[in-house]
């Protein structure tokens, strides 16, 4: 009897990719199981459904591309979290290159236009932590909402990162008082 | 300890909902979109390659033809002997010190592979001079190795 497409594991799934003729299968396999992690992922993020949208989608040309050689040494989703928030970076990067931006600006940007977004459905105390969250720099940001959000162990977002999880621990916890600090004030 | 410093005080009061929606249907279309743009990224990089190769064959082109010219030359400067059948050292010293940085494949294939859409065009005596390397058992390869 054959195994049903629930039962594979992250590995076996790699192992098929790698099969002759399976590659497709495979693909939509990992692509049915991870997007909508994913998307949540880069959504907190980027924000804007459109903006997430195109970086998903990279990410997942990224992971076809990139599956073949990928080696069982970390977990498949971290894997795939490390390329989306590498994705999610550069295409931050290359939006403040296009519009001339300094570093804080995206972020004022994104802040300016969250309570017009017809996808954002949250109360004013939503959009306030929303706002909080993207008073942080980055790295912080990607930190607390891995760490809040997602609830990944320390251990994971520093395979993600590449940040220690010394660092990680101090980071979050910074994240978390200024977090705090702005939503108490008024 | 680790999940004490997770949510505390005002924090812990917002929830960890989060408060974004998507189109209605988007995740239902999400894998027919990504695997159409594998496909036209695919599609993309092939086109590109092939452009890059014709640029690449072009310049090979003027490789092939200073390399053809030095072969067809070479002799003239020998007796009639040697005019007849240069030596493979000499083909190969002359390839050394004209011609640097020369691929094998994208010469054989610059020469040889008259079907591919190149810049390359060959006179009929460049013809002869790549017959007669063929006949002489005189191979590409070689002379590229030499270099």
């Amino acid at each position: 009897m054959g195994i049903s497409e629930k039962e594979y594991t992250d590995f076996d799934l790699v192992n098929l990719f790698n099969e002759p003729g399976k590659k497709e299968y495979a693909f939509n396999l990992i692509l049915e199981r991870y997007k909508e992690r994913i998307y949540w992922h880069l959504r907190k993020f980027l924000i804007h459904h459109d903006d997430t949208d195109d970086v998903l989608q990279e990410t997942f040309v990224k992971v076809w591309k990139g599956l073949e050689g990928f080696r069982a040494e970390s977990k498949l989703y971290t894997w795939l979290y490390r390329i989306a928030t590498n994705e999610a970076l550069s295409f931050l990067r290359s939006k403040r290159r296009r519009f001339l931006l300094p570093l804080v600006d995206v972020e004022q940007q994104l802040l300016e236009s969250l309570s017009s977004d017809p996808f954002f459905e949250g109360d004013a105390l939503q959009l306030k932590l929303q706002k909080a969250i993207l008073q942080l720099p980055e790295k912080q940001r990607l930190v607390f909402n891995m760490k809040y959000f997602d609830d990944l162990k320390y251990e994971e977002i520093s395979e993600v990162l590449g940040i220690t999880v010394g660092s990680l621990k101090a980071s979050y916890h910074h994240a978390v008082k200024k977090i705090e600090k702005y939503l108490t004030e008024d | 300890m680790e999940m004490a410093d997770k949510t505390s005080g005002k924090l812990q009061q917002e929830g960890e909902e989060l408060p974004f929606s998507t189109p209605e249907g988007y995740f239902d279309m999400l894998n027919v979109k990504i695997n159409s743009r594998i496909r036209q990224t695919e599609a993309e990089e092939t086109r590109s390659r092939h452009s890059g190769r014709t640029v690449q064959l072009a310049w090979m082109s003027g490789i092939a033809a200073t390399l053809i010219g030095f072969i067809v030359v070479l002799p003239l400067f020998f007796d009639e002997k040697e005019q007849a059948l240069p030596a493979q050292e000499e083909i190969a010293e002359v390839l050394h010190q004209e011609i640097y940085d020369l691929d094998s494949y994208d010469l054989e294939f610059a020469l040889l592979d008259r079907e591919v859409d190149t810049d390359l065009e060959m006179t009929s005596y460049e013809d002869e001079v790549i017959q007669y390397l063929l006949e002489e058992d005189i191979e590409l390869e070689m002379i590229v190795n030499e270099l």
